[in-house]
């Protein structure tokens, strides 16, 4: 969808009257009463009509000018400028997501504007702006009705001053693409002209009278569209935290001990200090820090540090003995009937691996601090700085640029801790970059855990699941895109489709037995456009699959995979169906789904961390691989249609994939895959 | 240091850094040039992909004397007006998520074009396998390429 924004006042009249012919002169023909007066500019308007347009005598009404400087307020989230643009600040975090795109079209929607004119910034770092925390997928929902609120508050105001302009009723005024339009008189005004005087009218007097639309009057809501800095993402000019460069600053590694939370036991910084370009080497609590005049010179110089290690309290952390002991209590539980139908699956740490590693500027001088940081949690690096530094809020500034990729890692901001503290401690600004290395190593891991889940299978319902999850949250896991919604959908849907094979049901029949309602929607949606029970090519496999993400959005999926005979596995296709309620933005949601996919089969198919004494085995993406190009399945989503509020889609489409994925294989090879991740001999 | 020669984008540039610093490095902290991405520092994901005479390298792995006496073309240079047949595809077809890999997809997919301009689906796959995308925005990626070489995107 494009639409132009350099329409002026001239041509948006012109396709007024062409778009609804002849309309001026009917309300001239047909009106009671005297002929409306026509403003200069109106009175150029072509007519249909053979007669020539009088020129009208009367005073015109004054019109005003814009005032670039002008401004108002809606509320304390959207600002109109003089120049009719709009500013929205939500205290929300672009990761890729979309929400900044998608919130703009709420705010353009309500205020009948192009959106072009609406831009999305984050906030500043205030909780009068509400949770400054980008995380569960709640940015629309969140924010829908506050914004559609707030946005047809600043139109109401708009259409009030045109009004006061006019010296006409309220409601004789009506807004579109940016104007208000008195179609009596076949006046309209641009925002811009009436900015200056609708900053003079106080918000109460108009906010009784704002309305917000119809959804069956959406124009802009509910339009596919791509995120709005697009040209700058392909053109390379968007600037990332890591692309940013503030005067004076020094780049920064930080070297920490390979044995997760380890310590600094001592250091030589000899050879490190020896290496050209760098500038400093010191100590911080969480490793030892190399400053140097450009990013090679501070990773050259870390390469050359010797540092001895207090491996501390995870020395011994083992990922296999974990299964091992969580597997053991299970067997040994004898509350747990071993007659009863049941199976143990297995889950493994992740990392989250977002194409951005974790960096941060910071310049902390005596009494403030900024900071540039990709982050999704301001309001925890706020609280932080301060406690590090003893600077007051007020005094420290947070810039948060576009951000690549996020996935739930950068609700932890000890990168930001660390750059805060090595600036302070240098006297100078630095960029803090971590390797894609540390990235893997030294990160907030998803949580290995292990299941037992058992069911009645004469007395049908969803199955029981116990787990046993690795303990460490906040200090060495954390939340991981869907966080538990990703392992527990595994576990059940794994298991529903055990408990069919063993009935000897169809695993779609059974699902539409064992669900309801929303849920029970979309696993009819996903099954007939996936066209089940349609036969495949020999050697494929169809599996099924849902959940309801944090118990809003209901999502399912039909995998369909192709089994060569030594075992190597292709996903073909990936047919998705969600409901999340009113839908802003339906190419964010596909994007979303399609990005969910992607991350489940990489979790299900491609990659885990493993813990051996106290060591991240996996470094980098030889041995933490991605999915690739080659292995992507055609992706299908279908959205139902909902006049529900809207819900989330971030995490949604990850918790499906895998059970759907394994699924499909048992379909296609009778093997039943009962961990994560898939290993190339569990089909030998 | 020993001056070296860059032909970047057209433009002549002396640099004073050490020969063996990756072309990477050079680009973005000594010449700005930050369309060029770092992610994994190992030439495994080709986030960091330019052009040495319209061939693809991994910059993160070429040290910047193996550059010198060809012409580079970053992101910034494919096309002055940011109007490359990849660029308005990948537009038209909306394929970012968080962007970081973009330049990089795109820069792989620009030599594809040059050499192959209209790839099949396994060329597609065997030029674009080595650049990842965590956000998962392959599919797009294909379709917009596929899109470019029909003389699409708008």
């Amino acid at each position: 969808m494009t639409r132009t924004n350099e329409m002026t006042r001239r041509e948006f009249l012109k396709s007024f009257a062409t778009g609804g012919a002849g309309f001026l002169v009917g309300i001239y023909l047909s009106g009671c009463g005297e002929a409306p007066t026509l403003s200069p500019t109106a009175a150029l308007i072509p007519t249909d009509t053979d007669q020539p347009t009088e020129i009208p005598t009367e005073t015109p009404t004054p019109r005003p000018t814009p005032n670039p400087e002008a401004s108002f307020e809606a509320g304390i989230h959207i600002l109109v400028d003089g120049t009719g643009k709009v500013t929205v600040v939500v205290p929300r975090t672009e990761l890729g997501q979309g929400v900044f795109t998608s919130l703009a079209m709420v705010v353009a929607e309500e205020m009948d504007l192009p959106l072009e004119q609406v831009q999305v910034k984050h906030s500043p770092i205030d909780g009068k702006y509400g949770e400054l925390r980008t995380g569960g997928s709640d940015s629309i929902s969140s924010y829908f009705n506050y914004l559609s609120k707030a946005g047809s508050v600043a139109r109401a105001m708009l259409v009030a001053a045109a009004a006061q302009l006019l010296e006409v009723p309220y409601e004789s005024l009506r807004t579109e693409d940016g104007f208000v339009i008195h179609d009596e008189s076949g006046e309209a005004f641009t925002y811009s002209e009436l900015v200056e005087t609708a900053a003079q009218i106080p918000i109460s007097d108009v906010s009784k009278l704002a309305e917000q639309k119809d959804p069956q009057d959406y124009q802009i809501i509910g339009m596919p569209v791509g995120h709005q800095d697009c040209p700058e993402i392909v053109d390379g000019s968007t600037k990332y935290g890591l692309d940013i460069a503030v005067p004076g600053m020094l780049y920064a590694t930080l070297l920490r001990c390979p044995v997760v939370r380890g310590s600094v036991a001592d250091f030589d910084a000899s050879e490190a200090l020896a290496v050209p370009g760098v500038r400093q080497v010191f100590e911080i609590d969480s490793g030892v820090v190399v400053l140097a005049d450009n990013t090679w010179a501070a990773l050259q110089g870390q390469g050359a540090l010797d540092v001895t290690w207090d491996e501390g309290e995870y020395a011994s952390l083992s990922s296999a003995d974990i299964h091992m002991d969580f597997e053991g209590d299970f067997q040994a539980d004898s509350s747990l009937d071993p007659s009863r139908f049941h199976a143990i699956y297995e889950v493994p740490f992740y990392a989250h691996a977002p194409q951005e590693p974790m960096n941060c500027i910071a310049d902390v001088g005596r009494d403030y601090c900024e900071i540039w940081a990709p982050t999704q949690n301001p309001g925890e690096a706020m609280s932080n700085i301060r406690r590090i530094t003893g600077i007051p809020s007020e005094n420290i500034k947070i810039n948060i640029p576009r951000v690549g990729g996020g996935f739930g890692r950068r609700l932890q901001v000890d990168y930001v801790d660390q750059a805060v503290q090595i600036s302070a401690q240098a006297g100078a600004p630095v960029k803090l970059m971590w390797t894609r290395e540390e990235d893997i190593q030294q990160g907030f891991f998803h949580p290995l855990s292990v299941h037992y889940a058992f069911a009645d299978l004469e007395n049908l319902e969803m199955p029981i699941i116990l787990a046993k999850t690795y303990q460490g949250w906040d200090e060495l896991t954390y939340a991981w895109r869907s966080v538990t919604n990703f392992t527990d959908a595994f576990v059940r849907e794994c298991f529903i489709d055990e408990m069919a094979a063993a009935l000897g049901r169809d695993p779609y029949d059974l699902r539409l037995e064992l669900t309801e309602g929303l849920l029970r929607q979309v696993v009819e949606l996903a099954a007939s456009k996936a066209a089940w029970g349609d036969p495949l090519p020999e050697g494929w496999g169809r599996g099924i699959a849902c959940w309801s993400t944090w118990n809003v959005t209901p999502v399912a999926m039909v995998a369909e995979v192709s089994v060569t005979p030594e075992g190597s596995v292709q996903v073909q296709r990936v047919v998705c169906a969600i409901d999340c309620g009113v839908v802003v933005n339906p190419d964010m949601v596909a994007a979303q789904m399609e990005g969910g996919v992607v991350w489940g089969l990489t979790a299900a198919l491609k990659s885990s961390i493993e813990f051996e004494n106290g060591k991240v085995m996996q470094s980098n993406f030889d041995d933490y691989p991605l999915l690739r190009m080659d292995e992507m399945p055609e992706v299908e989503v279908y959205i139902v249609p909902s006049d529900r509020h809207p819900t989330g889609v971030g995490e949604m489409g990850v918790p499906p994939v895998a059970p759907a994925l394994f699924n499909a294989i048992y379909n296609a090879t009778g093997k039943r895959i009962r961990h994560l991740p898939f290993q190339p001999e569990d089909l030998l | 240091m020993p001056s070296t020669s860059l032909l970047i984008n057209g433009e002549t540039y002396q640099v004073d850094v050490n020969p063996e610093m990756p072309l990477l490095w050079v680009l973005r902290d000594t010449l700005g040039l930050t369309g060029t991405k770092f992610s994994c520092g190992e030439g495994l994901c080709g986030a960091c992909t330019v052009h040495l005479d319209g061939a693809t390298v991994r910059s993160c792995v070429t040290p910047v004397s193996a550059a010198a006496s060809k012409a580079i073309t970053t992101i910034e240079g494919l096309s002055p007006e940011g109007d490359h047949p990849l660029q308005r595809a990948w537009d038209s077809e909306k394929v970012p998520q968080c962007g970081y890999c973009q330049p990089g997809q795109i820069m792989a997919a620009a030599a594809l074009l040059f050499t192959n301009p209209h790839p099949n689906d396994a060329e597609i796959n065997d030029a674009m396998a080595g650049v990842l995308c965590r956000c998962g925005t392959y599919q797009r990626i294909k379709k917009a390429i596929q899109v470019a070489a029909n003389g699409g995107g708008s």
